[in-house]
C-alpha cells in the first residue's frame, strides 16, 4: 500500500475546493479523511517548498482499470510542465480508463482530448436557491402546478 | 415490481440508441435496478413513474443525502422513453423537483451528464461544471461535439 503525505490533502484541498462558497465549515478534515483512506496505485508529487503538483492512479468506480487523479498549481510553469510529462508517460504506456480533470484546469482538458479520450461526463454541482431562482426567472411560473408553487 | 423492470428496459433502449449516455451491459441495468429498487424504500424519496395506459415509459426522482462537505445534497435522475421526449414533459418535471427542494431546505445540487439538452441549459440554471471526466471508450463522443455548448 503506497503511503500518502499527510499534508499533500492540504495542497488538494486548496487546488479542489478552497473559495467554492458551497462547502460547508468543516470540510477539511472530511476531505482529508477521505483523501488518506484512497487506494493509490502510483503516486508522485511536484515540490518544492510546497507541493505544486501531484498525480496518482487510482482505482476506477467501474473497476475496469486505472484512473489518473491530479491537481496542480497552475501559476507554475514547472509544475505545469512536470504534470505534461508524467501524464504522456503514463498515457504512452498503460491503458488509462478513466481520467477525472477539475474544471479550473481547461489545458488539461484540451490536452486528453487530443489524446483521442472522449467525454464521458461533466460534473456540475449549484446552490440549490440559485437554481430554483433561475428556473423560474427563465422558464414561465405556470410551468409550476398550483398545488406545488409557492410563490 | 414491474414499474422497475419497465424503466430498466427503457434505460436498455436509450443507452442501445445513444450509448455516450451509459453502457447498455447488463450489469450496468442490473445495478441500475437494484439501486432504484433501493432509493423507492426510502422515506425521503421522490421518485414518479410516469406511466400510459398499459406500461411505464419514463421515470424521475432526486435523491436526498446529509454530506459531509457539501451540507444537505441532492441530485435528479430523469428518463423519458423515446416517444415522450421532446413534449416539454422535462420542464414540468424539474419544476415539481425544484419545489421539493426548496421545501427540504436543499444547499447544493449534484449532476453529472453527456446529454446534450442538458448540458444547453447548464447555463440558464447557473450549473457550474465542477469535473470532466475522460474515458477512452470508443462509444463516446469527443470534446468536438460539445463544443457549442461548453466555454472552453
Amino acid at each position: 500500500m503506497i503511503e500518502v503525505p499527510k499534508d499533500l490533502a492540504k495542497f488538494h484541498f486548496k487546488c479542489r475546493y478552497a473559495g467554492n462558497p458551497l462547502l460547508i465549515e468543516g470540510a477539511f478534515n472530511e476531505v482529508e479523511n477521505r483523501f488518506l483512506k484512497k487506494e493509490f496505485l502510483s503516486l508522485e508529487y511536484f515540490k518544492e517548498v510546497y507541493y505544486l503538483a501531484y498525480i496518482g492512479k487510482i482505482k476506477s468506480s467501474d473497476g475496469s482499470g486505472a484512473a489518473i487523479f491530479f491537481d496542480y498549481d497552475i501559476k507554475s510553469h514547472e509544475a505545469r510542465s512536470w504534470m505534461k510529462k508524467k501524464i504522456q508517460q503514463i498515457l504512452n504506456h498503460e491503458i488509462i480508463n478513466i481520467v477525472e480533470v477539475y474544471h479550473e484546469y481547461i489545458p488539461f482538458i484540451h490536452y486528453f482530448n487530443e489524446f483521442g479520450y472522449k467525454l464521458r461526463r461533466i460534473q456540475t454541482l449549484s446552490s440549490a436557491k440559485v437554481m430554483i431562482k433561475e428556473f423560474k426567472k427563465n422558464y414561465s411560473l405556470t410551468i409550476f402546478p398550483s398545488r406545488y408553487y409557492k410563490g | 415490481m414491474r414499474d422497475v423492470c419497465d424503466v430498466v428496459e427503457i434505460l436498455r433502449h436509450e443507452f442501445t440508441r445513444n450509448p455516450h449516455h451509459g453502457p447498455n451491459n447488463k450489469s450496468f441495468l442490473v445495478e441500475m435496478k437494484t439501486m432504484i429498487e433501493k432509493e423507492i424504500e426510502k422515506d425521503h424519496c421522490q421518485y414518479v413513474f410516469v406511466n400510459s395506459l398499459e406500461r411505464v415509459i419514463g421515470h424521475f426522482g432526486a435523491f436526498l443525502t446529509e454530506d459531509p462537505l457539501w451540507g444537505r445534497l441532492s441530485g435528479f435522475h430523469f428518463m423519458l422513453h423515446e416517444s415522450i421526449q421532446r413534449t416539454g414533459l422535462l420542464s414540468f418535471m424539474f419544476s415539481i423537483l425544484l419545489t421539493e427542494l426548496e421545501d427540504r431546505d436543499v444547499l447544493v445540487v449534484v449532476g453529472s451528464t453527456t446529454h446534450k439538452a442538458i448540458i444547453k441549459n447548464f447555463g440558464k440554471l447557473k450549473r457550474k461544471p465542477f469535473i470532466y471526466t475522460f474515458s477512452n471508450n470508443e462509444d463516446l463522443l469527443g470534446l468536438k461535439e460539445f463544443s457549442k455548448y461548453l466555454d472552453l
